[in-house]
């Protein structure tokens, strides 16, 4: 049972190399269409999104969007993962960031339960009754709340898998390896939010 | 198994003796254990597998259904250890 949680967090002691990649391509391009259909799109690193009513992105712009993301992170982490070992495999960066998207299908699914419009409408609503000096009604925010929590708890997950995946692929120990693996993420983040939104 | 560490203090154990099991000659001195020998059964066990697939690690993956990367860890822990336990013979010598 314990191995099996495991997985959860570190599949990569078992999946790994371009099947991996192969898999975590599959996932990724998934979580693009269901994020796609639920209105909830994906940029960055580790970044999910419900964006209220505007004009939404096609399927193609959403797409790109997590594949931006995704090459850039295994962009930065390869580059990160060099400086441990020369041996370190593209393939092996390219698994460990697609499989680290397996928590959005679930941040994917939170969407449909968040309607944009519904968003905006109880946003207006709040904002009208701080403005006649009222108490805002804070429980219409309940499920944007628990909705986020969840989202974040996911990020939170592919974060931690993203980790793993680095430790393994690169074979670094130590503390060393924490302080590359956040400077690869949060230069990845900036880069490709700069990118997505140039793009996109 | 042979024992490597003492079990009262844990330090390194040497060899003693040795036997001939068919003319009983025994031989006594104090002789260092091999290095493989002072491995753990584990990374012994995967030194012998690495033989048997002639080197490959992928065929290794493949046999002991781990990624590749995950077997190369192992090698390269393996050879941390072998390093370590040649220099502290040579700091011996």
């Amino acid at each position: 049972m314990t191995a099996n949680w495991k997985i959860l967090f570190n599949p990569y002691t078992r999946i790994a190399g371009w099947g991996g990649a192969a898999l975590g391509a599959v996932i990724t391009v998934a979580v693009a269409a269901i994020g796609w259909l639920s209105h909830t799109i994906f940029p960055g690193v580790v970044d999910a999104k419900i964006p209220g009513v505007v004009e939404w992105w096609s399927l193609g712009n959403c797409l790109l969007a997590i594949g931006i993301g995704v090459i850039v992170t295994a962009a930065f982490l390869y580059l990160a993962g060099l400086l441990f070992s020369r041996a370190t495999r593209p393939q092996d960066i390219f698994a460990t960031v697609t499989l680290a998207r397996v928590p959005f299908i679930i941040s994917a699914l939170v969407g449909f339960a968040i309607d944009p419009a519904d968003m905006d409408s109880i946003m207006q609503t709040l904002n009208s009754q701080v403005a006649a000096g009222e108490i805002p009604d804070l429980s219409l925010t309940a499920p944007m709340i628990v909705g986020s929590l969840i989202i974040l708890l996911m990020s939170i997950w592919s974060v931690v898998m993203l980790y793993n995946g680095f430790k393994v692929s690169t074979g670094s120990k130590g503390m060393k390896t924490g302080w590359m693996f956040a400077g690869a993420i949060i230069a990845a983040e900036i880069v490709s939010l700069v990118i997505t939104h140039e793009i996109i | 198994m042979l024992p490597c560490q003492c079990p009262s203090c844990g330090s390194q154990l040497t060899v003693k003796a040795l036997k001939c099991e068919k003319c009983e000659t025994e031989v006594t001195g104090r002789y260092q254990l091999p290095v493989l020998a002072l491995l753990s059964t584990e990374d012994q066990m995967f030194i012998l597998r690495f033989v048997r697939n002639s080197g490959s690690l992928k065929q290794m993956s493949a046999e002991m259904k781990l990624s590749y990367p995950t077997v190369r860890n192992i090698l390269n822990e393996i050879i941390t250890k072998i390093e370590s336990h040649d220099s502290k013979l040579e700091n011996t010598l």
